[in-house]
């Protein structure tokens, strides 16, 4: 029978996965990316130069990327990588991806919120 | 006796009805929001929005836990889903610098799920309201600086 705090905990469990996915995603790494960088563009958050969000431009396509991926990327150049591939080509060569502090982090500490709400 | 009862057993040991439910939630606010401060140093909007959430929660619920005649249940899942709600128009209208970001919706409802879990199954008394309120409002109040800071 589900009961208010069975439901809670799911919601809890979707929204540590969550937290996970998008981190993950901001990597490059889970994505296929096949296209020309059309812009560049930085857009600020609260604290400029730590929050930054980097929107790489393919066409009409955005991809958000993590600051140390998108620092390597030109305007103008072709890129090419497969989905869930770590190494994205560029004409200037492979660039290495990794998951971000950010994920890591998230990694840490999802599943102690989930086990924290389940004890 | 509080309007909730008691529980405990034995005269030493009687505690206030929702006492346990208010420490829980005390707890886990301050564990979780530590967490995100030493894993994501200066991202200090993840913990920023968890405790807003978090407090928001509570303030929510601090009307129904001091009046309630039985154990919260739904009702605390309704307040969280409710804060989630808001959570989406605010992070879409108000709060959208850059973009609307997942990260930050994440954070912001797993906040209010888990004030939502601390206080079901709880009530409390008029006092205990009270205290949850001046909690909650400390935590968006401290979740608002610390997001900015």
């Amino acid at each position: 029978m589900l009961t208010p705090k069975k439901f809670l905990q799911f919601l809890i469990v979707g929204l540590a996965l969550g937290n996970l996915y998008t981190t993950l995603h901001r990597s490059g790494i889970p994505l296929g990316l096949d296209g020309v960088i059309t812009r560049i563009e930085i857009r600020h958050e609260k604290h400029p130069g730590v929050d930054d969000v980097p929107l790489i431009w393919l066409g009409n396509r955005a991809v958000h990327l993590d600051p140390e991926a998108a620092r390597e990327l030109r305007p103008g150049e072709k890129i090419f990588k497969r989905p869930m591939e770590s190494s994205l080509q560029t004409p200037r060569g492979p660039v290495r991806l990794h998951p971000s502090r950010d994920f890591k982090g998230m990694a840490v500490l999802m599943p102690l919120i989930v086990l924290l709400s389940v004890l | 006796m509080a309007p909730g009862g008691e529980t405990g057993r034995g005269a030493g040991r009687v505690k206030p009805a929702g006492k346990r439910e208010v420490g829980r939630a005390a707890a886990i606010a301050a564990a979780v929001t530590l967490g995100y401060a030493l894993l994501f140093g200066r991202r200090t909007d993840y913990a920023g929005h968890y405790m807003a959430g978090f407090g928001a929660t509570l303030v929510l619920l601090a009307v129904p836990f001091a009046f309630a005649k039985k154990p919260l249940g739904w009702t605390a899942v309704a307040a969280a889903i409710a804060l989630i709600a808001f959570g989406i128009y605010t992070e879409a209208t108000w709060f959208q610098l850059a973009i609307f970001d997942p990260v930050d919706f994440c954070n912001q409802s797993l906040g209010a799920c888990m004030a939502g879990l601390c206080l079901a199954g709880g009530m409390g008394s008029e006092e205990l309201g009270i205290e949850l309120g001046f909690w909650g409002l400390l935590l968006i109040t401290g979740g608002f600086a610390y997001a900015y800071s």
